[in-house]
């Protein structure tokens, strides 16, 4: 009956104990079974053909001569896909065996694009592994001794984020620290933060003293509002301490403020926060970037960080707000990094550990003491 | 966030009500961009309604004027709540628009000031 047909590849097997095998060899891409065997119950080779791996999902249709509901319930239990009584009409027979075949080889082709696909996405996600690595490996080492000493968190939200931030020594009295948030996130808002990394670590841009903040912001500007496009643009907060005169001067463009407590110690009466006065970098060219300068006392104690550290969506949907964060600083203990306890909170607040943003936060404490190493770039 | 559109005396004027956070950003700033590509060049957001935004919502807002910049037309902010409000001032983005009280009173200086 199905022999004849051109598009059909006809296998037959009379022993029911060689069935797997012989399946197991050719692949059939649709089965048709006799319930009533010989040697064997064809309930249980239905059976066999679902526990083997490579027969698995081959759609099976079930041959018999009986004409009952239970029977019939009882095969489709067992995994069959179809059950046609004897002796079916030819027409029919053809029509159920071309479309179990052509839905199984259906399925094939789509497991195959689906291995495909999760092959390349494997592939995808261990280069931007590598290029996270990367990004990571831009960012200073911690400073433990020294008149400025540096303690940070950085915890990219996808693998590739869009906050970077550095420090060195410009010459023996002059200390600059930056951190920058490019919108978005993901390899473009990487490779921007990485490529304006570079421009600060290098003092590559023209005509500019990094001594001086609202310079450095100017050239950034200049530089960059031609090539961030669109929705691209970052918020940066630069600083630069200069130990001689314990005066720290800044620059903001469109970045939160950094938090300064004179006196080293986290009480809000100490609390200053050095606000941005102009935008963000790279949305409109010639915005005239100013630089402020405060007195730090005898010890003072810095928090630089991006807007992930406090933008955070509540479980219970609402937002924290920037005041909290703030208030959070001010009264944390002291027994512990107060960095960890806040990564710890609001991750807690949303109840969950995996961050919506890249959570990014320096602690800098400038010391009264005689330079004793400094970095060097 | 939802976003209505309406037109008066020849001025776009746009809704955004809700919250503007970062789930909306691609919805909102595209919405946003289809208005002003082919509406009148002079556009009003209406912010009365909404309840908060984040800095990628600040993000839309600044692509919003990008694109009015481009055919040099003209944007303006509206009826700014606390938090809003709270939140273009830290970042300063405040400064890049024109901003008021109300979408009539903004109506009435663009009114003023035909393009």
């Amino acid at each position: 009956m199905l022999a004849d047909e051109a598009d059909i590849q006809f296998h037959y097997c009379r022993d029911p104990t060689e069935a797997i095998d012989q399946a197991n060899a050719i692949a059939p891409t649709v089965i048709l079974q006799d319930l009533e065997m010989p040697e064997l119950d064809g309930l249980t080779l239905i059976k066999f053909f679902r526990a083997n791996p490579s027969t698995h999902e081959i759609p099976v249709i079930v041959l018999s001569t009986k004409e009952d509901a239970t029977v019939k319930a009882e095969a489709f239990l067992n995994g069959a896909n179809d059950y046609l009584v004897k002796l079916p009409d030819r027409l029919e027979m053809l029509a159920r065996v071309r479309y179990h075949s052509k839905g199984y080889i259906a399925q094939l082709e789509r497991n195959e694009a689906y291995r495909k696909l999760a092959e390349s996405q494997r592939q995808l996600a261990a280069e931007v592994g590598e290029a996270a690595k990367y990004v990571t490996s831009l960012l200073p080492g911690k400073l433990s001794q020294g008149p400025v000493r540096i303690d940070w968190r950085f915890l990219p939200s996808t693998q590739l984020g869009g906050d970077s931030f550095g420090y060195y020594w410009l010459d023996a009295d002059h200390f600059a620290i930056y951190l920058l948030d490019v919108s978005g996130h993901g390899v473009g808002s990487s490779l921007m933060s990485v490529s304006a990394l570079n421009v600060l670590r290098s003092q590559s841009l023209p005509n500019t003293d990094f001594r001086d903040p609202g310079q450095v912001l100017r050239g950034l500007n200049t530089a960059f509002a031609e090539e961030l496009h669109d929705n691209k643009y970052f918020t940066i907060w630069y600083g630069v301490f200069r130990q001689s005169t314990r005066q720290l001067s800044f620059s903001g463009g469109g970045h939160p403020p950094a938090l300064l407590f004179n006196g080293a110690q986290r009480q809000k009466s100490a609390l200053t926060p050095l606000v941005s006065t102009e935008p963000m970098i790279g949305i409109m060219p010639d915005i005239p970037f100013t630089s402020q300068t405060v007195e730090l006392g005898s010890a003072a104690k810095l928090f630089l960080y991006s807007d992930g550290v406090y933008e955070i969506k509540l479980a219970s949907g609402e937002m924290w707000q920037f005041d909290e964060f703030e208030e959070f600083l001010c009264s944390a203990p002291t027994d512990a990094p107060v960095m960890d306890q806040l990564l710890g909170h609001i991750q807690e607040l949303q109840g969950s550990e995996q961050l919506d943003d890249d959570f990014s936060m320096m602690e800098i404490d400038f010391l009264m003491t005689l330079p004793m190493n400094k970095v060097i770039p | 966030m939802i976003i209505t559109q309406r037109v008066e005396q020849n001025i776009d004027i746009v809704e955004i009500s809700g919250r503007l956070l970062m789930v909306d950003v691609e919805e909102a700033r595209n919405s946003l961009k289809a208005i002003i590509q082919e509406g009148s060049g002079t556009l009003v957001l209406d912010l009365s309604q909404l309840s908060f935004i984040d800095s990628s919502g600040c993000g839309v807002l600044i692509s919003a004027l990008k694109s009015i910049r481009v055919r040099e037309g003209r944007i303006a902010l509206c009826a700014l709540t606390r938090n809003v409000r709270a939140l273009l001032e830290l970042t300063r983005v405040i400064e890049l628009f024109s901003v008021f009280a109300s979408t009539e009173v903004a109506m009435a200086a663009f009114s003023q000031q035909p393009q």
